[in-house]
């Protein structure tokens, strides 16, 4: 279960180190957001689940062996919650992967890929940019689905 | 904020059938240890309830699938039991829902 601590000193817009160790601290700020946002419970559980990936995404591939960070700032606008992730790691859209084979049988089941696939499944928004040497991948989801 | 969510184990083995009870978190720090921690010596069936999982990512359905995968070879299957809605939903996203055991 995600433990709620208020962390006090953080809030959004966010730099923070691009770490796998830094996934839980993203995602406790993230659902605490969302709740100052009254984000209905299963817009909460699909935003968290992908920025997990995401992020994690960023933080396993952006900057290869280098040391990077990860901007992340959020918004609520229009029935829509958003979060924004931008990184200066190598040029890379998540989007214009295959999607995965989900349909045969789990012995000749590809391992991987699945991580954007599962972002795209769950989210309402999701979209790329590649700006200034920037890597802008924002989501978002309906707050009163 | 600097230790990460553990991901608990708790194993419960009955003759060929292996239940664990999970609770903590299936991401990409707590994952591998679904793989390193459960003996799969003499099973055929690996029961994960997931009745205090809030969430499942793709690193933990990816090691599901490598379990899923060792057993298959011994005519073997993982079964997931206690779902919530919103992570059946990713199971069946991932085309893993079969595995759920209603």
């Amino acid at each position: 279960m995600l433990d709620f601590v208020y962390l006090e000193t953080k809030n959004f817009p966010l730099v923070i180190e691009a770490k796998l160790n830094k996934l839980e601290e993203v995602l406790t700020l993230l659902k605490n957001d969302m709740i100052k946002h009254h984000v209905s419970a299963d817009g909460q559980f699909n935003m968290i689940t992908a920025a997990e990936e995401i992020f994690a995404n960023i933080a396993s591939y952006a900057y290869e062996n280098e040391e990077g960070t990860v901007e992340i700032k959020t918004s609520c606008q229009n029935n829509i919650y958003s979060v924004c992730f931008k990184d200066r790691g190598k040029k890379y859209n998540p989007l214009k992967n295959q999607d995965p084979d989900t349909t045969t049988a789990y012995k000749d089941r590809d391992i991987g890929g699945l991580g954007v696939f599962l972002a795209k499944k769950v989210s309402d928004q999701i979209s790329y940019r590649y700006q200034n040497g920037w890597n802008i991948l924002t989501v978002g989801v309906q707050v009163n689905k | 904020m600097n230790d990460n969510k553990k991901l608990e184990i708790e194993q419960i083995k009955q003759g060929n059938v292996l239940t664990c009870k999970l609770s903590g978190w299936l991401d990409p720090n707590t994952s591998p240890s679904l793989i390193s921690e459960i003996n799969l010596n003499d099973i055929t069936v690996l029961i994960f309830d997931m009745t205090n999982i809030e969430y499942v990512f793709s690193s933990g359905i990816r090691a599901l699938l490598i379990l899923q995968k060792t057993l298959e070879k011994v005519g073997g299957q993982v079964k997931i039991v206690n779902v919530s809605d919103n992570i059946r939903n990713i199971f069946e996203y991932a085309g893993l829902d079969s595995m759920i055991d209603a």
